[in-house]
């Protein structure tokens, strides 16, 4: 982990809004997310929770309100994973954790079950293997505060539970998980933002840990 | 930087042949031109190097389109925006991988090419000189109009039409001092011009791409 003498993590938003085209896709979302804590944006299609997650990667404007984010800190991976297809699992991996500086992108593949198809162009892998390799990468750049969008979606049961482990166990080492799904999944989250329509505006959900 | 670099070389070369186009590109626009003038040997001679500079202009448009759009496409731009690796390093990485891929096979073939159209005996080195100093800036000024047309859709006829009236003060100035090299007089002015403006182009326009690439990723 990185050095105490680094601030912490965090993310605050208040009041934050987002247009895009003329039109509010969220507005006025207050919620504050620190070091050990799990986010979980929920919300159906076109709700705008890709546009909230760029919006903390600081991709996207937001028309009013303040985010501070630390953003020195921060992962992002979003549908479009940063992948190349022509490239090995291994040489992605290897390129991810040296953008960042790291080197530990082995014992990453040891952990993913990559060590059989690592060797293998990422074009040739599936859905949700490829899923579990921009997972790996994303976790090979060490960074404190993890966006991801909609990682669960293409993996089977049993490599979705893993996933939730590894951004379970992030966050008990002191890092920062935002995490978008279709709807509430996530039991160990411990905020929640609601964007679909119905909900009349955000909850920011106090946790259970 | 040194990895992001060899990536990107891995990348323009494993990229299924598209880094040899632009070389068999330029290779038939200076073996087609001769037919087109004729058998007069004494006339392709004197446009040789207008030929070999303007084709190693057009060839130097043809990964434009590729350049960046494949990036922003599978979201390499976006999560290199919050990496610790600054934008303008990646835009930086991206012209060297380019001009090693496209533009300096150019510059190596671009003698025997010459040679083949009848340039003046000697005049090789004077060929490659020139077309090393002048080459960057196409690739530079190239790397901007992919920038800037990322996401535009069929950019690279976009980017084509955006970049190529910058590229002309490099092609007046690059054939000027091979000529004047090759003639024996004095091609210090047009060659130091060539190089500033490659100098310039390298060091300034990975900023300015950088700052369009992130306009664009909103």
């Amino acid at each position: 982990m990185n050095a105490d003498t680094e601030r912490q993590p965090s993310i605050r938003a208040s009041g934050i809004s987002c247009r895009r085209g003329g039109r509010t896709v969220f507005g006025g979302l207050t919620f504050a997310v620190g070091p050990g804590q799990f986010l979980e944006i929920t919300g159906p299609n076109g709700s705008g929770k890709t546009t909230l997650l760029r919006a903390l990667a600081g991709i996207e404007p937001i028309a009013e309100g303040t985010l501070d984010v630390t953003d020195d800190d921060l992962a992002l991976l979003g549908h479009r994973d940063g992948l190349k297809g022509d490239l090995t699992v291994e040489e992605n991996l290897r390129f991810w954790a040296e953008m960042h500086g790291r080197q530990n992108y082995r014992e990453l593949m040891d952990r993913f079950e990559f060590l059989s198809i690592g060797q293998r162009p990422v074009r040739f892998l599936s859905a949700g293997q490829r899923k579990r390799a921009a997972l790996a990468s994303l976790m090979a750049s060490e960074r404190r505060i993890w966006l991801l969008d909609e990682p669960l979606t293409a993996l089977d049961p049993g490599w979705a539970g893993k996933v939730i482990d590894a951004v379970t166990e992030h966050c008990a080492t002191g890092g920062i998980s935002v995490i978008t799904t279709l709807e509430k999944t996530i039991p160990s989250a411990a905020a929640m933002v609601d964007l679909s329509p119905t909900s009349g505006n955000t909850r920011a959900i106090g946790g259970q840990n | 930087m040194k990895s992001l670099l060899l990536h990107e070389i891995n990348l323009a070369f494993r990229a299924r042949g598209r880094f040899a186009l632009p070389l068999v590109f330029y290779l038939a626009v200076a073996l087609l031109i001769p037919f087109g003038i004729g058998p007069d040997t004494e006339t392709i001679g004197r446009s040789s190097t207008g030929i070999l500079w303007a084709g190693a202009l057009l060839a130097n448009l043809l990964p434009l389109q590729h350049l960046f759009q494949e990036d922003m496409d599978d979201g390499t731009i976006e999560r290199l925006t919050v990496s610790p690796l600054p934008l303008e390093f990646f835009a930086l990485g991206k012209i060297i991988a380019n001009w090693l891929a496209t533009g300096l096979p150019i510059c190596l073939v671009a003698p025997f090419v010459g040679s083949m159209l009848n340039v003046p005996s000697g005049t090789g080195p004077a060929i490659l000189l020139t077309l090393l100093a002048g080459t960057p800036a196409l690739s530079s000024i190239g790397a901007f109009g992919a920038a800037l047309t990322v996401g535009a859709g069929r950019s690279g006829i976009l980017a084509a039409v955006i970049v190529v009236p910058f590229c002309i003060p490099t092609l007046i100035f690059g054939s000027s001092a091979t000529n004047s090299l090759a003639a024996g007089t004095d091609a210090l002015a047009p060659l130091t011009v060539v190089l500033a403006i490659s100098l310039a182009c390298v060091a300034l326009i990975p900023i300015a791409s950088a700052k369009v690439l992130r306009i664009n990723l909103r």
